[in-house]
């Protein structure tokens, strides 16, 4: 068939989007003819970037030289056919997602499954249509475009998530920070964190607010990924500016809870728990802003107990108070504080933990130390995939 | 979770079954701006069938507070049961708003 016969009076129209004309597209064919018949249709649709290969052999090491963004081939050719063409352009890593049109006889019905099989991502029919193909390419190298985007932007995501994921890590309290609370006072602590989507929630820190006393809170905002996490470091910068560790418990909690009032929308809050522990008063004190109920064992004996303090959550209503309570913790005392996803997980009613049962799953820890507290409840939701971030922080004064 | 609505004379009588998380925010917003545009006096949010909520419930059900007090309707809830009328409890949500038992 020659040129002349097949090429339409009129202009196919060429492409409108400059990045696509830019497309560099190898055209494989064991007949010149076909080969130039196909070259001439796309540069009419406005593609400058075009390059021939004689032979599958050929596609397969200019692939590998031009790097194509689209590929069309015939089915039918000498030595490496169309097929397998497909196929180890399929298996290699740099050209496996590169798409790769096969050219067919209409009547070949059979082959086409077979032709997809093999990895082709479009057929086009022979002989070949002007506009169907140019259709069909603009298509194809339109969806890589997309997919090219999209993979570019993900990654960046993921980098940029990673990042901060790393940087809301370094606001927790290391091992560093726990060592030197351990050294200074005769407790030892245990703590996890796991975020659910990378970034999360929950944030918790350790510090010394009086000569004889160490404070712990516990913090969960509303929801998990991005926007918590941000809040996450709001809260951590305002909890100093609030001078929380100066006040008197419920005042710091009234605080902290009045400027996210002030400063959080509706339908997001915090909630919080706060502990104060006294070694020279042998006390713990606490308030709660909803947070769950703590853990409580006092002395070296005896059982958990879940203690129960309503609270409104941080952010809902300005002016809010905030009840304390305050238990002995004598030495050999321990307590597990820990946020919600613990106790719903997978979810309730169906959880494996409640506060109520928590206590039971304390005393078959296989020693009595802040760890072993820790990991016997870990252990028990070790299976499970958790839907929200989960912070666990196990407490135990030392004797003597 | 699975929200049914109805609406007698000028009240909204409103379901909510299975749980109420995260990715209910869309219809329940939806549904809170359509209690406001139909007029309603009140609406009395069921939720003897909730088994479940998470924060974001909870948040939620403080957006349908604040839509209510825009929308000048009264806002209720009914007999809520296990976990959820426990952390309802918790978070003093009882102290906001009226929960018919």
């Amino acid at each position: 068939m020659s040129v002349a016969r097949v090429l339409p009076a009129f202009s196919y129209g060429s492409v409108a989007d400059p990045e696509l004309a830019r497309a560099r597209i190898l055209v494989v064919d064991d007949s010149e003819a076909l080969r130039k018949t196909i070259s001439i249709y796309l540069r009419h649709g406005g593609y400058r970037d075009i390059h021939e290969a004689a032979s599958g052999e050929e596609a397969m090491s200019a692939a590998d030289a031009l790097s194509p963004d689209l590929i069309i081939t015939d089915l039918l050719m000498p030595g490496m056919d169309g097929l397998e063409l497909c196929r180890r352009l399929r298996a290699s890593s740099r050209h496996a997602n590169v798409p790769v049109l096969i050219q067919t006889a209409r009547a070949n019905g059979d082959n086409r499954g077979e032709v997809f099989s093999n990895g082709a991502t479009d057929l086009i029919s022979k002989p070949i249509n002007a506009r169907e193909m140019l259709g069909r390419v603009r298509v194809h190298l339109e969806q890589r475009a997309l997919v090219q985007k999209l993979t570019k932007y993900q990654s960046m995501m993921a980098e940029d998530l990673e990042l901060a994921r790393r940087m809301q890590e370094s606001i927790l309290p290391n091992q560093t920070d726990i060592a030197s609370v351990e050294a200074a006072f005769p407790v030892e602590i245990a703590s996890t964190y796991r975020a659910s989507l990378g970034l999360g929630g929950d944030l918790w820190g350790i510090s010394v607010p009086g000569e004889n006393q160490i404070g712990i809170y516990l913090a969960d905002f509303t929801g998990h990924g991005v926007a918590a996490a941000l809040n996450t470091f709001r809260f951590h910068s305002i909890l100093r500016d609030q001078h929380f560790d100066e006040l008197p418990l419920a005042e710091a909690m009234s605080s902290m809870n009045d400027f996210l009032a002030d400063t959080l929308p509706t339908g997001q809050f915090a909630t919080m728990l706060a502990f104060r522990i006294d070694f020279e008063e042998n006390s713990i004190e606490f308030s709660s802003a909803s947070g769950p109920p703590p853990m409580l064992r006092f002395g070296p004996d005896g059982d958990f107990e879940p203690i129960v303090l309503a609270g409104f959550p941080f952010g809902i209503m300005r002016d809010a108070s905030f009840a304390t309570r305050k238990f002995p913790f004598p030495p050999g005392s321990a307590a597990l504080f820990y946020s919600d996803a613990l106790i719903e997980t997978p979810a309730p009613p169906y959880s494996i933990y409640t506060p109520e049962n928590l206590g039971k799953t304390l005393s078959t820890a296989q020693e009595d130390t802040a760890e072993a507290l820790r990991d016997c409840v870990l252990q028990g939701i070790a299976d499970y995939e958790l839907e929200d971030d989960l912070t666990l922080i196990a407490i135990r004064r030392k004797e003597g | 979770m699975r929200i049914e609505s109805r609406k007698e004379n000028t009240s909204f009588r409103v379901r909510l079954q299975d749980r109420m998380t995260f990715s209910d925010h869309g219809q329940f917003r939806d549904l809170l701006t359509e209690i406001t545009r139909e007029k309603a006096q009140s609406a009395v949010f069921d939720m003897s069938e909730l088994v479940s909520i998470d924060s974001a419930g909870l948040g939620m059900l403080m957006i349908a507070l604040e839509e209510s007090r825009k929308g000048g309707w009264a806002l209720s809830l009914r007999a809520p049961q296990g976990h959820v009328r426990k952390l309802l409890e918790l978070a003093c949500f009882d102290k906001l708003i009226p929960i018919l038992h």
